[in-house]
């Protein structure tokens, strides 16, 4: 490869746990030579967001009016975009109210505080712009950063993940958070990567990888909360957490509860 | 009137800026803004269950996520009337320690260091000096280690619990800890004497403020030595022009950070870190804030030695790794922690089922922000005009720097 691969970390409203998570990889050194930095404010001191790009992560929720702008002007300039993170891919936790009137909430924290910025309810970047290649977590695993970018600089494409934590935590050999515990872990529907990592610490899964998609059965899990007692505002809230825009949870949770038992 | 744009901030964590209003000639006011859109983290855990509640507080910040889970599980321990033993809350400060160690050695050798040898970045840095880069990226990882053993992650982890925690950590682990602490602790002792060379910037600190323990605590404290509440004495508004908060202590802009904490605690330093202390005391007492460097220095000297003391006190004793049951009831309570970068408070009142029925939370930065305001306005007065435009915003900049600050909380370049 005799020309460097061009790339952007961009950043919208987020907690920057992504874009650290990929600064503290040691593999990311080896790289350098292959890749061109045009656009990263952690890290490299002449940046310009103005620049095109090869591939462009964005991080963050689009949660102002100039980040709505923002996403558009780095799709024009970018071939490939990545969107990185619980907040990017899916509005992260700070969306999980998004049914809420928005000013009532501005209200609630900030009073009747007015500012130059123009706020608004947290979205995913995919309601503004195509993005090509998601990398799951909150924050991403570093091997799916190391995955995506190794796979893309030798030219090919990488896979999407289409199986849920279980697989993961089954083959660790970790005892059954949900069955065995019986606490509420969102394993069975979480898009999976992350090693089973908080049921191996005894945790259950708060599904910060968000659903798993097209086979996320929310409806099941839901029916074996329930026998677990818990109500359906309990079971939305835990699972909007990580997937407050997902276009099937409400209607799939209900059906558990409209036919009752 | 000319007014100049400092935005973003560079090598800071976070999206923020800076006005400077200029009349005259003459310096005006200086206005720091933040950009980052609201998130609204206190109703995000209204009506919820308190179990959950600190691995969504850890969500505000990347960088400080555990002193976060911390500040959250001890607002909620105290609300509930629950006491854990000893050996918890000594692996909870682990954790805090292990927290300061990483988000020291980014901000000193990664972010700050670049300044103090005359390069735009650690990238560049690193080809002539590539040995102190090398040292400060060995200590910031094992900051890491701890915060993955005791957190369950580098960033975001879930480990740490009301009543205790998922997994307590074996004993090759904290052997691993302590053996480490103390091989770092030399590396760790000349970047004091690299940091002690930074000159005076800002605003020279009147009050400071931090938790009466050195990581944790129940109550707040200032130089009179009173504990207090952060409610007696410490008022906040919104601004116009940012999406944080600014605060005052009795009327006053205060400091929190680690000046403060080692102006106000230097008693309860290890012995290496006191040494040091007593070496550069009157810097630090100059108060002003560019030696808050300096401060971290000391206190990266200072977690190497705690966290292998409280490796081996834990060693000594065994873990038994047993959680505080925990029966809900109504109450309130605030939990103070030290974040590397400052005092952070989650204050909580608890239904009789267990869920949040309010939350407020105050974060380092928005503590700082009026004394950052401060700092960069008296920097700027003092140098308009005198220096080049370059220099100008690069000393700005490193105002600014110094306070850590954590935009979400603070790593981005000056362009005009």
């Amino acid at each position: 490869m005799s020309e460097k691969v061009r790339v952007g970390f961009y950043a919208l409203t987020s907690c920057y746990g992504c874009q650290l998570q990929m600064a503290m990889m040691d593999e990311i050194l080896h790289l350098l030579d292959k890749v061109g930095i045009e656009c990263w404010f952690m890290v490299e001191r002449n940046s310009e967001e103005d620049r095109e790009v090869d591939i462009a992560f964005i991080e963050g929720s689009v949660s102002t009016q100039e980040e709505i702008e923002l996403v558009k002007k780095i799709r024009e300039k970018a071939k490939i975009v990545i969107a990185v993170g619980s907040c990017a891919i899916h509005g992260g936790v700070q969306s999980w109210d998004k049914d809420k009137e928005f000013n009532e909430l501005w209200k609630t924290v900030y009073g009747d505080a007015h500012v130059k910025f123009e706020p608004k309810m947290a979205e995913p970047v995919e309601k503004y712009i195509k993005v090509d290649y998601k990398l799951y977590g909150c924050p991403p695993e570093k091997k799916d950063f190391l995955y995506a970018l190794g796979t893309l600089l030798i030219g090919s494409w990488p896979e999407d993940i289409d199986y849920p934590v279980c697989v993961e935590c089954r083959l660790r050999g970790n005892p059954c958070i949900l069955i065995e515990k019986g606490e509420p872990c969102l394993g069975p529907i979480t898009t999976a990567g992350c090693d089973a990592r908080c049921p191996s610490y005894g945790i259950p899964c708060i599904g910060c990888r968000g659903a798993v998609k097209d086979v996320a059965w929310f409806d099941s899990l839901a029916l074996e909360f329930k026998r677990k007692g818990l109500t359906k505002e309990e079971i939305l809230e835990r699972v909007k957490i990580f997937n407050a825009y997902n276009p099937k949870l409400e209607e799939m949770v209900n059906k558990i509860f409209k036919e009752g038992e | 009137m000319v007014n100049i744009e400092i935005e973003p901030f560079t090598r800071v964590e976070g999206n923020g800026g800076a006005e400077i209003i200029v009349e005259n000639g003459e310096v005006k006011d200086v206005k720091l803004k933040i950009f980052e859109g609201p998130r609204f983290f206190e109703l995000l855990t209204l009506g919820r269950h308190y179990w959950d509640v600190p691995d969504l507080e850890a969500r505000i910040c990347a960088i400080c996520y555990l002193s976060h889970s911390v500040a959250s599980v001890l607002g909620i321990e105290r609300a509930l009337g629950v006491n854990v033993p000893e050996e918890i809350m000594l692996l909870r400060e682990l954790g805090l320690l292990g927290e300061l160690i990483e988000s020291h050695a980014l901000h000193l050798y990664l972010l700050v260091a670049p300044d103090l040898f005359g390069y735009a970045d650690a990238i560049r840095m690193a080809s002539k000096h590539g040995e102190v880069v090398k040292e400060g990226i060995t200590i910031k990882a094992f900051g890491n280690y701890i915060r993955e053993i005791l957190g369950g992650r580098e960033i975001h982890g879930i480990n740490i619990k009301p009543g205790g925690f998922g997994r307590y950590p074996t004993v090759e682990e904290l052997e691993r800890i302590e053996r480490q602490s103390e091989a770092l602790l030399r590396p760790a002792r000349r970047a004091v004497n690299i940091f002690a060379e930074q000159e005076p910037l800002g605003a020279t600190v009147q009050h400071y403020i931090a938790t009466n323990g050195y990581l944790y605590g129940d109550k707040l404290i200032a130089e009179e030595g009173e504990k207090f509440d952060y409610l007696e004495h410490v008022e906040e508004k919104t601004l116009p022009y940012s999406f944080a908060k600014q605060s005052r202590y009795k009327g006053n802009i205060f400091m929190v950070g680690a000046l403060s904490r080692v102006m106000l605690k230097h008693d309860m330093l290890t012995p290496m870190a006191k040494h040091f202390y007593e070496e550069h005391k009157e810097k630090l007492a100059s108060g002003y804030i560019s030696f808050n460097n300096l401060a971290q220095a000391i206190e990266l000297v200072y977690a190497l030695e705690k966290a292998k003391e409280v490796a081996k006190t834990l060693l000594d004793k065994g873990i038994e790794g047993e959680n505080v049951p925990i029966e809900p009831q109504e109450g309130e309570g605030i939990g103070y922690a030290e974040a590397p970068r400052g005092v952070l408070v989650h204050h909580y009142r608890i239904d009789e089922r267990g869920n949040i029925a309010y939350s407020n939370i105050i974060t380092p930065t928005a503590f700082n922000h009026a004394i950052m305001e401060l700092s960069l306005y008296e920097e700027a007065k003092k140098r308009y005009g005198d220096s080049d435009e370059v220099t100008f915003l690069q000393k700005l900049e490193e105002t600014v720097r110094a306070f850590d600050p954590c935009i979400s909380c603070s790593v981005h370049v000056v362009r005009l």
